[in-house]
């Protein structure tokens, strides 16, 4: 029924998806979590609602070049008027009935309404359509964390490191020739407290020690060859600590902050404008599933024909720098 | 062995508790977050100074110090910590060849619990601290 792939999500600033109303209230604005673990996600829908708006970007840029080719004028404002009509429409709106009079249509690989589903028309919940591509929450994978004298390494646990085992298990041969997911259960849950080939940790009295500017533990496991489980080829000094740890971790690595609005005409805080914000840190890790219906007639190329990685922003405060992240592809 | 917390807030708490009697002596805790940007040296050296001014700043100082060596053995690092008279140059010399020459990967890691220590007890100044004009807390500490 579904062909799976996956997508690799590098923050290249700090990423903050937060909730709506309910969870986010106030000037405190935390990012969504993970119900089990407490550490951060991206929603499905926020993915889909991400590619969307790209693909819809990129049929706009078509069908201005193919009303330019039939030489009809565009307009340049968002919204036009168009006689007949009650409301402007947007200049997408425009552009497309101008191509439907003209008999031309865009290919289905930029058609967003195809692969995301079809919206519902604002008085008619039943116009909409199952999308072609479905998204799963992204979860984090490697979690960069700051310790003293490292600067930084990456941390994760096995609840974790097995979601990323289910959604590229097939697609990953490791060194030996196997596939990542004959890896068994207990052979992760053995990875705490190991440490990558490319840590390199402190030797006091005798153990080899992690210190986090907040605590330490032990690497009582030693230093073992975690290449498998870095999606994006590189072993990077990197740690696994216990399900039950790796919460608190996040809760100290995370991206905090707290922030002003000017007013407009005065160098002061605008009233209210005071808030507290959090954000997944630059370096971090995050893997989501995609699953595509095989009745799919094309290949689904959100990035462009026969791209597989692509800059994207993520999330919300790209005003004061987040959300730029870096997405990679697997086995579509 | 799992992750274990230096328990860093509590300590902190703690020694603020401690102090909060001695007069105005809990604004120090800001000076010494500021001295952690300067190095171990400087921050344990402190106290040498005040010992001439102010007695309870001088031990609040001190106090923070044995607090720090304190979490830090638990860790198994041991930062030195000797008793020193300001008049012993001799022992003055043998505290800072300590400090001198106390390994740099343990010192970084060091440093980076002291700073936190410091940052967990400005926290705590800030709602312990008797102020004499009560509007706005003078959370700058001063």
């Amino acid at each position: 029924m579904y062909r799976k792939g996956y997508g690799i999500i590098e923050t290249l600033a700090p990423l903050h998806v937060g909730a709506t109303a309910g969870e986010e209230s106030g000037n405190l604005n935390p990012i969504f979590r993970d119900s089990f673990l407490r550490t951060g996600i991206i929603p499905g829908s926020s993915l889909r609602g991400r590619f969307r708006s790209q693909m819809r970007l990129q049929r706009q840029i078509w069908l201005e070049k193919a009303l330019k080719e039939r030489k009809i004028d565009t307009p340049d404002s968002r919204e036009i008027k168009v006689e007949g009509e009650k409301e402007p429409l947007t200049r997408l709106h425009w552009l497309q009935k101008q191509a439907t009079e003209l008999k031309i249509e865009p290919d289905l690989e930029i058609d967003e309404n195809f692969w995301y589903g079809k919206t519902a028309a604002t008085d008619a919940s039943d116009t909409t359509s199952e999308a072609m591509v479905k998204f799963e929450y992204a979860s984090l994978l490697w979690l960069p964390v700051f310790c003293p004298g490292q600067p930084i390494v990456w941390v994760s646990s096995p609840k974790l490191l097995k979601r990323y085992q289910r959604l590229a298990g097939e697609s990953v041969t490791l060194k030996d020739g196997k596939k990542l997911k004959e890896i068994s259960g207990s052979q992760i849950d053995r990875l705490v407290y190991s440490g990558s080939q490319t840590l390199k940790a402190l030797n006091v009295e005798g153990k080899k020690k992690l210190f986090f500017n907040f605590g330490f533990l032990e690497l009582a496991k030693g230093m073992t060859d975690l290449s498998a489980w870095f999606p994006l080829g590189e072993e990077l000094p990197a740690v696994v600590v216990a399900d039950d740890e790796i919460g608190a971790i996040h809760d100290m690595a995370l991206y905090r902050q707290s922030r002003v609005r000017l007013k407009d005409d005065e160098k002061r805080v605008d009233g209210g404008g005071f808030f507290n914000t959090e954000a997944l840190p630059e370096g971090t890790i995050m893997v989501f599933p995609v699953a595509i219906r095989q009745k799919a007639p094309q290949h689904w190329q959100p990035f462009g024909k026969g791209k597989q990685i692509s800059e994207i922003y993520l999330g919300g405060l790209e005003s004061i720098g987040f959300g730029n992240c870096e997405i990679t592809l697997k086995g579509m | 062995m799992s992750l274990k917390p230096f328990e860093i807030d509590r300590y902190a708490h703690d020694l603020i508790l401690e102090f909060r009697e001695k007069g105005d002596v809990l604004v120090e805790s800001h000076k010494m977050r500021m001295a952690t940007a300067y190095g171990l040296e400087r921050f344990w050296g402190e106290h040498l100074r005040l010992q001439r001014d102010s007695r309870d700043k001088a031990d609040f100082w001190k106090k923070t110090w044995t607090t720090f060596c304190k979490i830090m053995k638990e860790a198994g690092i041991n930062v030195p910590n000797d008793a020193v008279n300001p008049d012993n140059t001799a022992a003055v010399k043998t505290m800072t060849d300590k400090l001198w020459s106390f390994d740099i990967e343990q010192r970084k890691i060091a440093l980076a619990v002291l700073t936190e220590l410091c940052d967990s007890m400005v926290w705590w100044t800030q709602r312990y601290r008797k102020s004499r004009n009560v509007a706005g807390g003078a959370a700058n500490g001063r």
